[in-house]
């Protein structure tokens, strides 16, 4: 990196000038989105003439927000003040906001395409608050959202100094090691073990909001499709057309996978930095996001079927925040291998890292399994009489074979469903085809639910569920009595143990 | 690894959660609850006895008579679950955690330790004025379903009890 260059970050400052564009970006993006359906509408109904009216309102709109953009630009500043970050904005109504910066979480560059073209930055800060209280800097140029970071990091950190010395010597915060870097061939075997059905859901997804849209408008799609249906119906009668509908969704749902994963994943790197992990990632919007160790409360490693084969793993680190644990505060890494997972295993837990691979797992009750079987096969016993009664035999067999396949998923969850705690770690794996598996440091319980259905406590046994602040770990259908010594001990553990869970 | 202590614990010797004597909450209570469901009971009988006197769209007869038959087991049943499960709400203290149970069939038990206690609100509806009783609200990082609620309290006991986690709470810190 080059030496930036100072700024005088105390007097009132503005972004950028390239954050006109984004401001101006944003907005036409929110009107786009609002009036596509209209859009659409209009051209499915061919309802435009020649004259060209509908030039008018969008070139008014157009010029209102680009003139609200430059407007909200020159009224935007931002500067320190002591150990605050103060900013001021509005157009139209003025506001001032104060953040200490002991409130900020943690500060995040973003780059986007527009970004990019004018190196520029874009700076996420996240606040203790609740949601939509994060912060953002739309547009700063490289250095000075360095500085500002820095600055920020620095107060943060010598706040906490005072505590730990010692600690903070041992790592300058400056210092980056790589523990992963995804190469180009890692990056296709990610995009190839993507979760395809997720995908195809998307497309399902989409198809859905383009109907709704255009029911909201009074196009009735039932009713025309019904003029087509009696072709549809010998269409779908000759089996090929199925099978390379099928093939098509397959083709569709795999291009997008890939695509999603090029976008979100080219070129990801892992780091260790300070007491904390950095995670760099993305093709068109290069994201940069940062998990401190003491924010981290869970770490989830998992694999889908496609991943176990490929031989390679996605890691999610999920950090604390005051609504409980939303995508955003969770940072993932991919494509990783046994070894990278266990560097960053032991860069979070330390020396109890080891823990956590010779704990003794313990399976639940049989009673796990029992319930799936009991509701798959009771839905089944009924399709079977609603089947044949109505004198539907190939229905029933499709729905045998679905049924056989939940029976193995179920025996499968309950196969793998494994817990254990030893006296830092408590471990939580699950899976059906795929695996999974959480580690939550034992002081990181924030508190211990215990239920008990009647149909659990005939059998003697409880659920046990540990609430943390960035989720739960459900220990379900195990021994009551392995429940309360589990909990006796993990309330010992959190209640004698003198280190901040944050 | 051989910095690594491990302290051997005899896991019967850890305070256990099951020997705790619990303490009930507020008779009155009950009497909250109980008008609480009549409440949506009595919603529930004037809209089907305005269908009885309106009859605004005709309903076959074996429709009709399930309807009344679940509305009216829907009715004793939220009377009788309520009344049953009520001596099961009972919270214990203890010095480093407190405990909250409910559920009669389903039962819940939850344990917050005071060291992790984020605030504590204590809150009074209007029905629960006129019975003198309070609401204690105890909120951890844990989200919004682990917050614990402890109904059915006097004021003045809502108030002691806070003050006691509040200064369990402060004393941890400290340390």
């Amino acid at each position: 990196m080059k030496k930036s260059k100072s700024f005088d970050l105390s007097q009132p400052t503005r972004q950028s000038y390239a954050a006109i564009l984004i401001i101006m970006y944003r907005l036409y993006r929110v009107i786009i989105r609002q009036l596509l359906p209209v859009a659409v509408i209009i051209l499915l109904q061919g309802k435009l003439d020649k004259s060209g009216w509908f030039l008018y309102p969008i070139i008014t709109i157009a010029v209102i927000g680009a003139a609200y953009s430059i407007l909200a630009f020159f009224r935007y500043y931002f500067y320190l003040e002591k150990d605050k970050l103060i900013v001021k904005k509005g157009v139209l109504k003025r506001s001032t906001l104060e953040i200490p910066f002991d409130r900020i979480q943690s500060v995040n560059f973003e780059q986007n395409l527009i970004h990019r073209l004018f190196s520029v930055v874009k700076l996420n800060m996240d606040t203790a608050g609740s949601t939509g209280n994060e912060l953002q800097l739309y547009a700063l140029n490289r250095d000075m959202a360095s500085q500002l970071s820095e600055l920020i990091l620095q107060s943060i950190n010598s706040k906490k100094k005072s505590l730990d010395i010692s600690e903070n010597k041992t790592t300058p915060v400056d210092s980056r090691k790589q523990i992963f870097g995804l190469s180009i061939g890692q990056l296709l075997k990610v995009g190839i073990t993507e979760n395809h059905i997720r995908s195809g859901g998307i497309i399902v997804f989409f198809l859905f909001y383009i109907w709704d849209s255009l029911e909201d408008f009074g196009v009735d799609l039932i009713e025309k499709g019904e003029q087509y249906m009696p072709v549809a119906q010998q269409l779908v009668q000759s089996m090929a057309i199925v099978i390379v509908l099928v093939i098509l969704f397959s083709i569709i749902a795999f291009t997008i996978s890939m695509v999603r994963t090029v976008l979100n994943y080219y070129d990801l790197k892992m780091y260790r930095k300070g007491h904390g992990f950095v995670v760099v990632s993305g093709l068109l919007n290069k994201n940069e996001r940062a998990a401190k160790d003491e924010k981290v409360q869970i770490l989830k490693s998992s694999q889908n079927l496609l991943q176990s084969w490929a031989g390679i793993y996605e890691l999610v680190f999920k950090q604390a925040s005051s609504a409980q644990a939303s995508e955003a505060k969770s940072i993932k890494s991919i494509g990783l291998s046994k070894e990278n997972l266990f560097e960053a295993e032991a860069y979070l837990l330390k020396k109890n890292h080891n823990e956590s691979r010779s704990l003794k797992m313990k399976g639940v009750d049989f009673y796990f399994l029992y319930k799936r079987l009991f509701y798959w096969t009771s839905l089944m016993i009924a399709l079977t009489i609603f089947f044949v009664y109505n004198n539907k035999i190939d229905t029933l067999v499709i729905s045998l074979l679905l049924y056989s396949l939940a029976i193995y998923a179920s025996y499968l969850a309950y196969k793998k469903k494994r817990y254990a705690w030893g006296s830092n770690i408590f471990r939580l794996d699950a899976g059906v085809f795929g695996r999974s598996r959480q580690v939550v440091e034992n002081h990181k319980i924030q508190n211990i639910h215990l239920k008990e259905t009647p149909f659990q406590r005939r059998r003697g046994l409880s659920t046990v569920e540990l609430h943390t602040a960035s989720g739960v770990l459900t220990v379900p259908d195990i021994k009551r009595h392995d429940a309360y010594s589990m909990k006796n001990y993990l309330l010992y553990k959190v209640e004698s143990s003198k280190k901040k869970w944050m | 690894m051989s910095s690594f202590s491990n302290e051997q614990l005899n896991s019967i010797d850890l305070p256990r959660v099951e020997d705790i004597c619990f303490v009930p909450i507020e008779k009155d209570y009950l009497k909250i609850l109980l008008l609480y469901i009549s409440l949506s009971n009595i919603i529930l009988t004037v809209i089907l006895s305005a269908y009885f006197i309106f009859k605004p769209f005709a309903l076959p007869s074996t429709a009709l008579y399930s309807i009344l038959t679940i509305a009216s087991i829907r009715i004793a049943w939220s009377f009788y679950s309520t009344v049953k499960s009520f001596p099961h709400k009972a919270f214990a203290l203890r010095e480093k955690d407190i405990i909250y149970k409910s559920g009669w069939l389903w039962r819940h038990m939850v344990t917050a330790p005071f060291n992790r206690v984020q605030h504590i609100q204590i809150d009074q509806g209007v029905l629960e004025r006129q019975f003198n009783l309070s609401k204690l609200k105890i909120f951890t990082a844990g989200g919004s379903s682990s917050d614990i609620t402890i109904p059915g309290l006097r004021p003045e006991q809502s108030a002691r009890l806070k003050q006691f986690i509040v200064a369990k709470t402060a004393l941890d810190e400290e340390e």
